[in-house]
């Protein structure tokens, strides 16, 4: 079996790797945005879900907001904003239900 | 003698403040201009003419929702701050306007791109436009012809087309919009009206959550979710706060008192 020139090992594991960064750059935006579609999803049904539900959807709003901080500019101008509508919706009943539960 | 002296004078200075702060009368848009906005925060540096974005041309195939939720497009003219790169990226218009997107089969034409050829400058002038285009209003009354009529805004009443099926919504853009549940339906409400002999305004949620969502009206806008919560007055409204931010802008406006204030007394 003959081997390779040590520059055309380098060359090859080069692309190797060129071609793993890439594919998780894409693996990460998918993932925030599996994320995103996910938290927004709810907004419909804000007024049925949970006390609990609706503070864990806040608090993955705030997660979130860190990540899509790191993104382009153009992408955060556009999710920040949706993730903050959501966020809102969210953290205002979390307030209404809070507000309509007996007082202990 | 001294009163009448006091009255006129009092008058005078009233009115003279009144031209001070520029209190000349709003000018009425024509039907055609309804709804449209000038979008100037980059492209003059740029050396292009402002964008004059048409309202109706949008709304007769979307909802609400799809551009000022889904898309990210802010509720006032330039809030957005929409730069030809976001556009070029896929971002805002866009969105759509990509030279790959469909509507009604046909291809939406492509917006700005990061460097054009003389002969595409023509496609910056669809939406750059220095001056009005007789073709985009004869397209206006065109459609007009077409459409249930109402006296005020631009003379369509959209609610009414879309019950009797002369409009149908795309409420969800491939790639654009997120994956939706089903909505809960919001049952309409009738609320008091201030004034003795004006009839209640009888507001429909269902409309408004189809057109909106929830997110687009709440908090943002109405912060109360109970009916009643927000307090607010006609002065408020005219002066674009709460349902002013829509009607008097885009929707029909606030002066066609009937179409809200419509509890039968």
């Amino acid at each position: 079996m003959t081997t390779l020139p040590a520059q055309w090992k380098a060359f090859f594991l080069t692309g190797l790797l060129c071609l793993w960064l890439s594919q998780a750059v894409a693996w990460c935006e998918g993932t925030w945005r599996d994320d995103f579609d996910d938290i927004c999803a709810k907004t419909d049904q804000a007024m049925t879900l949970t006390l609990p539900e609706l503070t864990l959807l806040v608090e993955r709003c705030g997660a979130l907001q860190k990540v899509i901080e790191t993104q382009d500019e153009s992408v955060r101008k556009v999710y920040l904003k949706r993730l903050q509508m959501c966020r809102n919706l969210y953290a205002y009943m979390v307030e209404f239900k809070k507000n309509q539960q007996p007082s202990k | 003698m001294k009163k009448i002296f006091l009255v006129c004078a009092m008058l005078l200075m009233g009115s003279s403040l009144l031209w001070a702060a520029g209190g000349s009368k709003k000018r009425k848009p024509l039907p055609y201009d309804f709804g449209a906005v000038t979008i100037s925060n980059y492209s003059q540096q740029a050396g292009m003419a402002p964008v004059v974005f048409d309202h109706w041309v949008h709304r007769k195939n979307y909802t609400c929702r799809v551009c000022h939720v889904d898309i990210g497009f802010g509720m006032t003219a330039n809030s957005t701050k929409i730069r030809a790169t976001d556009n070029a990226k896929g971002y805002f218009c866009g969105s759509c306007h990509n030279g790959k997107s469909t509507l009604n089969k046909s291809k939406i034409f492509a917006s700005c791109a990061t460097s054009y050829s003389r002969e595409e400058y023509g496609r910056c002038q669809r939406c750059h436009a220095l001056e009005k285009d007789p073709a985009r209003e004869e397209a206006f009354f065109s459609f007009l012809a077409t459409m249930p009529k109402e006296t005020f805004g631009n003379g369509i009443n959209w609610e009414k087309a879309e019950d009797m099926g002369a409009l149908k919504l795309v409420d969800q853009v491939d790639g654009i919009s997120g994956k939706r549940g089903a909505m809960k339906t919001q049952s309409d409400f009738a609320l008091k009206s201030k004034v003795d002999g004006m009839p209640d305004i009888i507001f429909s949620h269902t409309k408004h959550t189809v057109w909106n969502g929830c997110e687009l009206c709440h908090p943002d806008i109405f912060v109360g979710i109970k009916k009643g919560a927000s307090k607010y007055t006609m002065i408020e409204l005219f002066d674009g706060k709460y349902c002013g931010v829509c009607h008097d802008k885009v929707a029909f406006p606030q002066t066609d008192c009937k179409r809200c204030h419509a509890k039968p007394v």
